[in-house]
């Protein structure tokens, strides 16, 4: 038992490490979704997300849309693995304090 | 340090008094510890571990002269276990290392394990291990110097093998190359090499691993490969 122990607080102590390094990097990342809005004929992009109870729309360039696009996609990445991590610790903490 | 860890570098220290370290490439998260360890990549720490710690032997005629390395690892504790279906001898520690060699699978390849009669093993022939063992580096760790794949030739080898892996391992690899790489984001020469290791790659290689990166959703990841 005590060995299962050990590498749990282990993998509970990197998961921690990684967690504080997602939470980290998803702040420097867009959040939200991207709108398209036809407007006499013609196609503008926006991020919409929501700041608070307020909801935020701002223009996206059309140079911008690839990268913008690209970076959700990480966030939205990051944001899943943050999910699993974070059930992954729960689990922990309940067989620790089985133990 | 943990029990595991210990007996790691206790297995590792065994290799080298035996002379067969230098002929052998830690391969699989535990070359992950080694990276961490040796401090080369700045503050860089590992991702989940398991009880297998892979070698890869890249020449089984190394060494010259033959070492009996399944009696090192016994005196060290190990329990060998043969598996009759592919005559793979595996090497277990208390349970909580498992030593097993991997050789590459080359041409038609063949049915059951690879003998290495130069350390006495036997080694389980694997596809796409071609491109560690021509990329690998020598890093001084815990007082041994330990053969390790290049850390951007680790990350593309993941992304090569995730369509033939299982689901819940292919999954594992991505979580393992998502958090190397945030960690590595501001690393320019860990970028520049992994770029310049991709373009060394075989054309269906390089279609593998940027079939990986978009349906795993990597792009923004690997975001600096566009340019």
């Amino acid at each position: 038992m005590s060995m299962v122990y050990d590498v749990l607080l282990e993998e509970k102590s990197r998961i921690n490490d990684k967690i504080a390094l997602y939470n980290e990097r998803i702040n420097l990342l867009p959040k939200g979704s991207i709108l398209i809005k036809t407007i006499k004929g013609n196609q503008y992009n926006y991020l919409v997300y929501r700041e608070g109870k307020k909801v935020v729309t701002k223009y996206i360039k059309k140079a911008d849309l690839e990268e913008v696009r690209v970076m959700l996609g990480k966030r939205k990445k990051i944001e899943e693995i943050l999910r699993g991590l974070k059930k992954d610790i729960k689990l922990i903490d309940k067989v620790v304090k089985e133990r | 340090m943990t029990r595991q860890q210990r007996i790691f570098w206790d297995t590792i220290a065994a290799m080298s008094d035996l002379g067969v370290l230098k002929h052998l490439v830690v391969i699989g998260s535990w070359c992950e510890h080694v990276y961490e360890v040796s401090g080369c990549y700045h503050g860089l720490k590992s991702n989940m571990r398991t009880q297998d710690v892979d070698f890869l032997i890249p020449n089984i005629r190394c060494p010259a002269n033959s070492v009996d390395l399944p009696k090192k690892l016994e005196e060290l504790g190990y329990v060998a276990s043969f598996n009759r279906a592919n005559n793979l001898i595996t090497f277990d520690k208390d349970g909580q290392i498992e030593v097993e060699f991997l050789v590459r699978e080359l041409s038609k390849g063949q049915l059951g394990a690879y003998k290495v009669p130069s350390m006495g093993v036997t080694a389980q022939g694997l596809r796409y291990l071609d491109i560690i063992s021509k990329n690998t580096v020598a890093l001084a760790s815990n007082g041994h110097i330990v053969n390790v794949p290049k850390l951007d030739v680790y990350i593309l080898h993941k992304l090569l093998i995730n369509s033939v892996r299982s689901e819940h391992k292919a999954k594992k690899d991505i979580q393992a190359i998502v958090y190397l790489s945030e960690q590595l984001e501001n690393n320019d020469e860990f970028r520049k090499s992994l770029s310049g290791s991709l373009k060394t790659l075989h054309k269906n290689e390089i279609r593998k691993i940027m079939e990986t990166i978009e349906k795993r959703e990597l792009r923004g990841f690997f975001k600096f490969l566009d340019s």
